[in-house]
Formats: C-alpha cells, sequence, structure tokens
C-alpha cells in the first residue's frame, strides 16, 4: 500500500493508478495538524471561534491572527499553514474590491468562496511562464463567513478547490469530535448569542489547555454591524457566561 | 531568499512588471479571467487597469484630434469640463465646496454634476477637468485605500492616499488624462488637503480652489480665511467664495455643494442654489448674514441707474 | 545625416502602395518640383510624429529629405503616378486616422417612481444623406435594464453587444441578473477602458433598481456617470432637454398659490412628453425622424401597467408578469 503510493505522491500533476492525487491528499491532511476553528451559521449571522496555540509563556498571544477581515460583510478563519492562508485571503480581498469597483455592490459569499478556490487550484509545474504559479497544493483550509443577499452563510474550503456551504463546521486536530458535537446541539432557530457559547464550548471540549480569552479568538458577521472580531473584554463576557 | 513570496505576491513590483510584459503580449482580449470568479472584471482582470490604445504612431494626438474641444470646438467626442471647487483647511476641519454645472464646448451639459467624490467615509476628492478621469480614478483610489486598512489594519493617511493617486495618473502623463483635485481628509496629523493634478504635481496646503472659475473663488476665500474661522463662518466662506465663481465665471454654476470634514468623517452639509444665493440667500442656515450676495440686491435704490432721493443740502 | 535616412526609410515603411524603384522615383521628383515644394511632403507620407520631430519647414527642409531618400535603393511611394493633380490645394496634409462618423438621432429617458420610459428615434444618417430609417438606437438589456445609445452607430451597436456579453458572463460567475447600478458602474469601467481611444457614444440607462424605483443613469464618451431623472442625449439634445427642463423639473415655473409641483408624474403623461419631444424635434432638426421606440420598464407590481392597456400597438417583450415587465412601442415621425 505505502509502496504503491510513493510512486505516484512526488509529482502534485500525477494521478496515480487509482485516480488519486496524493500531494492534494497529503495537503489535505496538514489541516488535520491545525489548531481547531469552528464556525456556526445562524439567522442572525455567521460566528467565526479559533483555538490559538500558545506554546510559550513568552509569546504574544495577540499576535497569533487566524481570523481575518475579507471585506466589511466577510469574514474568514484558518487552519493549517496559516502563511497560505495569507495568500488566499489576499487574494479575496482584491477580488472582493475588484468587485466592488466595477459592480458598485459587495460581492456575494460564494463568489469570493470561489475566487479562493479557483487560486486554490492554480498549483503545477509551471510550463510556461503564467502568473502567480504556486508548485504545490496550499496546505490551509478555511472557514469563509458573510452576509449577502441570501443571508448569513458559511463556507468551507479545502486545499483541492472545493467548496462546501455548511450551518456548522469544524476544521483542524479536534474537528471530528467537533464536529460530532455541532451535529447534536446545532438547531436551525440559533440565536446569535447561542452560537457563541456553543462555539467556544466546543472548542474547550477539544482544547488541551484551559480555555480562556487569551487562547481563542471570535469573530461573528452580523447584518448590522458586519464583521467584527471581538475583542478581549467582550471575549470574556462570552467566556464568563458559558 | 524572498523569491517564493515574490512570485505569488500580486502586489510586488516584479509581479506588476510581469502583469504589464503579459499584456503587451496578450493583445486580444479573450482570456481565462473572462470565465470563473474573476469573469468579468474587464479591464481590471489583470490587476491593474488596461486601456485600449488606437494603432497609430502618436495616440496621444490622436485622441486631442477627437477630444480637444479647446483646440477645435467641433471635434467630435466632447468631453465634459469647467468647473469650481475649492477646499481649504482651518480650525474646525476641512470645508470643501464645488459648484455643479458641466459644460460640453458652450452647451451646458449637466446642471447637477456631483463633483465631490466620496472616496470612503473620511476621504473627499474633487473633480476638476474630465469628469470620468476623476470619477473613475477616484474610485479606483478608493479601493485600494481599502485594501491598504485591510492589509495594515489602519486607515491611509491622507499624504498616502493623494500620494496613491499621484503616482497612479503620473503614469499616464503626457497622454491626454486631465485631473485636477483635492484629496481631503482627517488622519492622525489632524485635517489635511492635498492638491493633486494630471501633470503629476501634488502639493501639501491649507487652501486651494481648482477650475475654470477658481481665480473667482479665490478672491472671496483669501479674504475671508481664517485658521481660527468657526464652523458656520467656515462653512459660509465655502458657500460664498463658489457663489462668487458661479456668478463670474460662465463655465461655472447652478448650485453649490458643500461638504465639512471632521476628526469622525465627513459629513454634506447641503446643496444651494447660486441663482437663489444671489436673490435670496442660502436660506436659513447657519453662519448666513440673511439676504441675498448679490451686490444689485445691496444697493438696491442706490445705483445711479436708479438713484436714492436727493436729500436737501443742509 | 545617417540618422535622417533611417526615418525616412522607416516613413516609407507606413505608405500604402506600390513599391517602385529609384528611376521611377527620380521621375516623380522631377515632376514634382516643378509644383510647389510643400507637395512633395504631401508625397512622402513621413509618418506625423517623424515631421514632427524634425519640425522641418516646407520651404527649405523638405528637399533634403528628399536627397536622403535618394540612396535607399527600394522605397515605397505612394501612386505617384495616377495622382490627380492637386496644385489648387497645394496645402500640406497630414493622414489621420479617423475612424469615427456621427449618425445623427437622438436618445431619450425618463424616470418616474416605479417605472423609467426610454425612447430614441429610428433614423440613421451620414452628413444630410438618411442610410436607413429603422437602425434601433434603444435596447433591452435585461428585464429590468433598457440601453439607449446615440452618436455614431458602429461603435454604439459593438458596445451594446459588448454589454450583453458582460451581463452574460456576470449571470454565470454570480447566478442572477446583474442589477442596475451595477449595469451603470458596469459601464462607466467599459467606456473607461477606451479611455484613449473612445467610443464615440453617449449612453443613456433606464431602468428600475434594485429598491423598485425608476432610474435613468446618463454617461458621457468616457465614461464619467450620474443618476438623473430625466435626460437627452444626441443631435437634438439642445433642443429636447430644455424642454424636459421645464416640464419634468418644472424649471422657471412658479407653481400655483398654495400648491406644489408632483415630484414624480405619472406614466400617461411621460409618455405624452416624450411622443411630443420627438415630434417636436423632428420638426426643427434634420437628423431626427422617421420612426420613435419607447421602451417602458415597470417595477414589479407597479400600478402603472393599467394605463397600459389601451395603447395602441403596445408589445410586451418579457416573458412573466411577476416581476419587471419591459413594453416597447412604437410610433411613425415624418419621414421628410
Amino acid at each position: 500500500m505505502f509502496l504503491t503510493r510513493s510512486e505516484y505522491d512526488r509529482g502534485v500533476n500525477t494521478f496515480s493508478p487509482e485516480g488519486r492525487l496524493f500531494q492534494v491528499e497529503y495537503a489535505i491532511e496538514a489541516i488535520k495538524l491545525g489548531s481547531t476553528t469552528v464556525g456556526i451559521r445562524t439567522p442572525e449571522g455567521v460566528i467565526l471561534a479559533v483555538e490559538k496555540r500558545v506554546q510559550s509563556p513568552l509569546l504574544e498571544s495577540s499576535s497569533i491572527e487566524k481570523i481575518m477581515e475579507i471585506d466589511s460583510h466577510l469574514g474568514c478563519a484558518m487552519s493549517g499553514l496559516t502563511a497560505d492562508a495569507r495568500t488566499m485571503i489576499d487574494h479575496a480581498r482584491v477580488t472582493a474590491q475588484n468587485h466592488s469597483f466595477t459592480y458598485d455592490e459587495k460581492i456575494k459569499v460564494e463568489s469570493v468562496t470561489q475566487a479562493v478556490c479557483d487560486l486554490a487550484l492554480r498549483f503545477g509545474e509551471s510550463v510556461h511562464d503564467e502568473d502567480a504559479m504556486m508548485s504545490r497544493p496550499f496546505g490551509v483550509a478555511l472557514l469563509i463567513a458573510g452576509i449577502d443577499e441570501l443571508g448569513p452563510q458559511l463556507y468551507h474550503t479545502d486545499p483541492s478547490g472545493t467548496f462546501v456551504r455548511y450551518d456548522a463546521k469544524a476544521i483542524g486536530s479536534g474537528s471530528e469530535a467537533a464536529q460530532s458535537e455541532l451535529q447534536d446541539k446545532w438547531h436551525k432557530q440559533m440565536t446569535l448569542k447561542e452560537a457563541q457559547l456553543l462555539t467556544l464550548r466546543v472548542l474547550k471540549q477539544v482544547m488541551e489547555e484551559k480555555l480562556d480569552q487569551h487562547n481563542v479568538q471570535l469573530a461573528q458577521v452580523t447584518p448590522n454591524s458586519g464583521f467584527e472580531i471581538l475583542d478581549e473584554t467582550k471575549l470574556k463576557e462570552v467566556i464568563e457566561a458559558m | 531568499m524572498n523569491s517564493f513570496a515574490e512570485r505569488f505576491s500580486t502586489t510586488s513590483a516584479t509581479s506588476q512588471l510581469r502583469k504589464a510584459q503579459a499584456l503587451a503580449a496578450e493583445e486580444d482580449d479573450i482570456s481565462d479571467a473572462m470565465w470563473g470568479s474573476e469573469a468579468g472584471f474587464g479591464s481590471l482582470a489583470k490587476g491593474v487597469p488596461t486601456f485600449s490604445i488606437p494603432a497609430v504612431a502618436d495616440p496621444t494626438a490622436f485622441l486631442r484630434l477627437h477630444t480637444d474641444d479647446h483646440a477645435d470646438p467641433n471635434c467630435r467626442i466632447k468631453i465634459q469640463h469647467g468647473t469650481t471647487t475649492l477646499a481649504f483647511r482651518f480650525q474646525g476641519g476641512v470645508i470643501v465646496a464645488v459648484d455643479s454645472r458641466a459644460t460640453a464646448g458652450s452647451y451646458v451639459a449637466s446642471g447637477t454634476v456631483k463633483k465631490v467624490i466620496e472616496i470612503n467615509p473620511y476621504l473627499l476628492g474633487t473633480m476638476a477637468g474630465g469628469a470620468a478621469d476623476c470619477q473613475y480614478w477616484e474610485t479606483y483610489l478608493g479601493i485600494h485605500c481599502r485594501l491598504h486598512e485591510l492589509r495594515n489594519r489602519e486607515r491611509i493617511s491622507v499624504s498616502a492616499a493623494s500620494k496613491y493617486l499621484s503616482n497612479l495618473v503620473y503614469g499616464y502623463k503626457g497622454m491626454g488624462l486631465s485631473m485636477g483635485t483635492m484629496i481631503c481628509g482627517w488622519d492622525k496629523t489632524g485635517p489635511a488637503v492635498f492638491y493633486v493634478d494630471s501633470d503629476g504635481t501634488r502639493l501639501k496646503g491649507d487652501l486651494f480652489s481648482v477650475g475654470s472659475g477658481s481665480t473667482f473663488a479665490y478672491g472671496v476665500l483669501d479674504q475671508g480665511y481664517r485658521w481660527d474661522l468657526t464652523d458656520e463662518e467656515a462653512q459660509e466662506l465655502g458657500r460664498r467664495s463658489i457663489y462668487a465663481a458661479g456668478h463670474r465665471d460662465a463655465f461655472s454654476g447652478n448650485s453649490c455643494n458643500l461638504y465639512h470634514v471632521k476628526e469622525d468623517g465627513w459629513k454634506f452639509i447641503g446643496n444651494y442654489d447660486i441663482a437663489k444665493m444671489h436673490y435670496d440667500g442660502p436660506g436659513d442656515v447657519p453662519g448666513a448674514p440673511g439676504g441675498g450676495y448679490g451686490y444689485d440686491i445691496r444697493v438696491e435704490g442706490l445705483t445711479s441707474a436708479n438713484p436714492p432721493p436727493v436729500t436737501a443740502a443742509a | 545625416m545617417s540618422d535622417r535616412g533611417k526615418s525616412s526609410e522607416k516613413g516609407g515603411e507606413l505608405v500604402f502602395g506600390e513599391t517602385i524603384r529609384v528611376p521611377t522615383v527620380r521621375r516623380a521628383i522631377h515632376l514634382s518640383i516643378t509644383r510647389p515644394l510643400s507637395f512633395l511632403i504631401l508625397r512622402f507620407p513621413l509618418r506625423p510624429i517623424y515631421a514632427q520631430q524634425y519640425s522641418f519647414d516646407p520651404l527649405s527642409q523638405s528637399l533634403f529629405i528628399i536627397a536622403s531618400r535618394l540612396s535607399s535603393v527600394n522605397l515605397a511611394f505612394a501612386r505617384s503616378n495616377s495622382m490627380p493633380d492637386m496644385v489648387s490645394i497645394a496645402q500640406p496634409q497630414q493622414r489621420q486616422f479617423n475612424p469615427y462618423s456621427e449618425n445623427g438621432g437622438t436618445i431619450l429617458a425618463i424616470a418616474g417612481a416605479d417605472f423609467s420610459v426610454i425612447a430614441g428615434d429610428t433614423r440613421q444618417s451620414e452628413g444630410y444623406s438618411i442610410q436607413t430609417r429603422y437602425a434601433p438606437k434603444v435596447f433591452r438589456l435585461t428585464d429590468k435594464a433598457v440601453l439607449a445609445v446615440n452618436g455614431f452607430a458602429a461603435d454604439g451597436n459593438m458596445f451594446v453587444k459588448k454589454v450583453r456579453q458582460r451581463l452574460e458572463w456576470y449571470r454565470h460567475a454570480h447566478a442572477k441578473d446583474m442589477p442596475l447600478r451595477a449595469i451603470a458602474r458596469l459601464i462607466q469601467t467599459m467606456l473607461y477602458a477606451r479611455r484613449f481611444f473612445p467610443y464615440y457614444v453617449y449612453n443613456i440607462l433606464g431602468g428600475i433598481e434594485d429598491d423598485g424605483t425608476g432610474a435613468v443613469y446618463s454617461f458621457d464618451p468616457v465614461g464619467s456617470y450620474e443618476r438623473e431623472a430625466c435626460r437627452a442625449a444626441g443631435a437634438a439634445q439642445s433642443l429636447v432637454q430644455p424642454f424636459l427642463d421645464n416640464q419634468i423639473y418644472f424649471k422657471n415655473q412658479t407653481p400655483a398659490p398654495g400648491t406644489s409641483h408632483p415630484v414624480h408624474l405619472p406614466l400617461s403623461t411621460v409618455l405624452s412628453l416624450v411622443i411630443d419631444s420627438f415630434t417636436s424635434a423632428t420638426e426643427r432638426h434634420i437628423e431626427v425622424g422617421d420612426g420613435l421606440e419607447m421602451y417602458v420598464v415597470l417595477a414589479k407590481g407597479s400600478a402603472s401597467v393599467q394605463g397600459l392597456g389601451n395603447i395602441r400597438g403596445i408589445q410586451e417583450l418579457t416573458a412573466t408578469d411577476d416581476g419587471e415587465r419591459v413594453f416597447v412601442i412604437r410610433r411613425e415621425l415624418k419621414k421628410d
């Protein structure tokens, strides 16, 4: 089994005889090493929460940035090789701005997700000197949250360039346990407050350290205030309410 | 060492260069960017706006031949011109006042032009010269200010924004762009006004007026300007200056749009009809003296044509 | 010297026509010198840019340039033997690229509270001759947007084609019809992409916004745009616009004491104003006439639909009545 693999797992542009692209599959594996990230969609908005792994007491936890703004109505949380996500998020930001320049309207959540996935697929051995060719798949998965005319939405993208819409999704190292917990607890008429609490409860279960305002990050996208990352005081209130 | 980042970055100098080269090579407008998520960014699909150029030896002469109505009033494509705009800095922020007339040759093409371009909630740009040049590039500036904000988690300074615009239009120097604008806003350094034009000039200053009616506006502005004007006095000075230009300059007029930039962003103060200001004044607004601005109103019954009754010499 | 020789060769490359050998050239020169010297410049179609670079004066320097040309073996020369005698217009002439023409006609759009009317005449002319009596200038883009184009018909038709293509791409990429304000911005970017080689077209876009209000956007040839209540463009712009200012914006009208001007006019009034504008423009402008096409765009559930039933020859272009609806009304205009 392992032997068959090794013949076909070197090139990003070679399928194995069983029809698999091992480098892409390995990239998806890389996400399972990442910190746990949870997203929940409710009728009132979308919640994103990530675990920050504070490996050392000397580490400035506020410098770990795993949730980023794409535009005022779009946010994004990541798990995996977060450095790769910077490129993808910058692409998403530029796409969102280009859209608003060309059409004088906010880009749809699905459209921006599609743009990110288009970029995710642009890997391979560049034959001619095309711009922005990546030599390997991105090793990161994203949860893209946003609100448009279709209401609050949550999308999940992976290194294969696939994107799927979810009501609630967990990615990263604790994702299996977290996902089954979400499946139990999520319901259609969830309020934003309930969703905030649920994401933190789910994270708390899968985290090794004790959850506090320094080792998690919580963000939300709402119709009124758009995307916002909760600051430590607000985060502390939610944690205390838990 | 940074070659990986360089290669992938959408903003580095090399990627800009690469794009420019690709553009030169790829003449036809059918490309991958038409489909997929970038479908329909059109001229923006390659990241920087691209332009069709006529296949003639001197495209600038071509453009001038067909669009310059100063040189040839019979030229076919009439681009809208003519304006008075002004902006000044004072203790209470920045006042931006403009007229609303657009002329094509001697025809008043519109009397309701918005010559203040709202770049974002903290930045205003004014419009003088080619209407499309100002609208397009200042909107383009807007998305770049937003990207700056997202990437640096901090609002762009007025200085940086104006420099970005200046660099942008300098790239097209001599090709026929026509733009004279004031970028106004409030940043960490307080209220700021920068003058930027399509020749590449960029000036920081307290007080500017741009357009065919600027000389008339300066006349009123210079004599009434002080740093310690109150908000009401400053707004009135802006209005009064635009009125003067609308009154004396045939290419300016119709109405005055007034904006005030403060620490928390800009605010639209109002739209004032210039003919109405002449006869009745701007209406019941703070700072207005009451009564019309026109001197014929002030001197009614006091001119040689309509002399006051002669009082018997004592 | 070598520089000049080089540049004149370059000038030669641009010339259309037969390539002839030196002896013929010499004869042509001989012929030419008997005529005013400026004629020579006409014959040697140097690219304008070179003419400017050397800024030679026709009387002294042109001969010098000709001399240097003789040294090159293979010279291109524009039909030297068959040229008509042009002594009478012995002026230096530059060949210029002129891809534009003007095809007359007028377009007009008026926005109501929940409808929009976009109209244009159908005459197409060039100079004083009428090319056709039916060339549409108003085009339905979507169920809520209609675009009128005026100016150079070839540019206009191409432009509409490209706008429609972009609308289609947008539909595929974003799974919805483009909203009116988005179309307006799109048109700006498309026009501005030709900033240095403009489309010679004046566009007026009319339709229904996402909030259900009627809207009109007007554009200049390079893309500056503005939302307005009404706008006329084209040959009879200066005849029609003042009439609309008076009748739509009530400019220079004082309302009767105790009353005020209506903010929005009803559809029937707007249609009469449009017809009157075009019949009057036809009387006073030679480039306007033949036929009138009026597109009416109604917002979803607009009550204005009731008045439309008894209009002669009205035709609905939309398939369903549960969204925005588009109608077209055609009228004859005088054909002289």
